[in-house]
């Protein structure tokens, strides 16, 4: 692949492009307030990449290294633009559900087959609007993790953080959009 | 710290990210399986969680659209001729 782009070959270059960049959009996203400075970000990449190729040597993977690229742009982006505080960043899902250690209440399993049921863009929507209320830090790591699929060490190297740290932000995140869905899937009624 | 004793619900909960990504020292890990024996709540806990990422996992949205990758494309050519023309 890398050669292929070096020898200014389109067809690998339209690859390549389909394969990441949703993703680069949606990282972009983490970092930026609005979509189309997400889009912007995620194109300046592409600039980037193409530019930068003839000096890939290969220590990374190229889409590690496609990555790199995103989010030294989304930083540079970001921290240009007014910050809007994330109201939540505090709370915590699982507070007053144990008692002596123990769960208070029996832990009510989903809905068999809600997974399955879900449609594609419904499914996308309640993704977004959960991620949307994660502090930004969190949601470009489950991002980085979840969604698309890096390794821990990747995706410690990206956001510059420990394997300690990025485990605690995965752990915050994933806990409260289990918190967010069971809201919506919990089967039975709650008190 | 946890040594052989049993994990309560709280700790092995807080333990399940490390878990899931196969990062905990092999006692630790035993505790924690020995805890999922016995417990159904945090079994059912940990197979949300495990659903919890498989749907954040699904959330992708579909192809790009032809004329997004047609832009990108035009962006890759301008480009390459820049730099072939500067080499």
């Amino acid at each position: 692949m890398v050669e292929r782009l070096r020898a200014g070959d389109e067809a690998a270059f339209a690859e390549l492009v389909r394969t990441y960049h949703p993703g680069l959009v949606r990282l972009a996203a983490t970092f930026v307030p609005s979509p189309a400075m997400a889009e912007e970000v995620a194109q300046e990449t592409w600039v980037g990449v193409v530019r930068g190729i003839g000096r890939f040597e290969g220590r990374s993977s190229l889409k590690t290294w496609i990555y790199t690229i995103l989010v030294n742009r989304a930083r540079t982006a970001g921290a240009r633009e007014p910050r809007t505080v994330s109201l939540s960043a505090g709370d915590d899902p699982l507070e007053g559900r144990f008692t002596g250690g123990s769960w208070a209440e029996p832990v009510t399993a989903w809905d068999e087959g809600i997974e399955d049921r879900l449609d594609a863009p419904e499914l996308a929507e309640r993704v977004r609007a959960a991620m949307a209320s994660l502090p930004e830090v969190q949601r470009q790591v489950v991002t980085l993790r979840d969604v698309e699929g890096l390794s821990s060490g990747e995706v410690c190297e990206l956001l510059g953080l420990t394997e300690g740290n990025q485990r605690v932000l995965l752990h915050r995140a994933r806990t409260k959009l289990r918190a967010l869905f069971d809201d919506e899937f919990s089967k039975g009624d709650r008190a | 710290m946890f040594g052989t004793r049993n994990l309560d619900c709280e700790h092995a909960v807080a333990l399940f990210t490390d878990y899931l990504d196969g990062a905990l020292p092999p006692r630790r890990r035993a505790a924690v399986d020995r805890h999922l024996a016995d417990c159904p709540n945090c079994g059912a806990y940990l197979d949300q969680l495990r659903a919890t990422v498989r749907l954040v996992g699904r959330a992708r949205p579909g192809d790009l659209p032809d004329e997004t990758v047609e832009g990108l494309l035009e962006v890759f050519r301008r480009v390459r001729d820049e730099e072939a023309g500067s080499a």
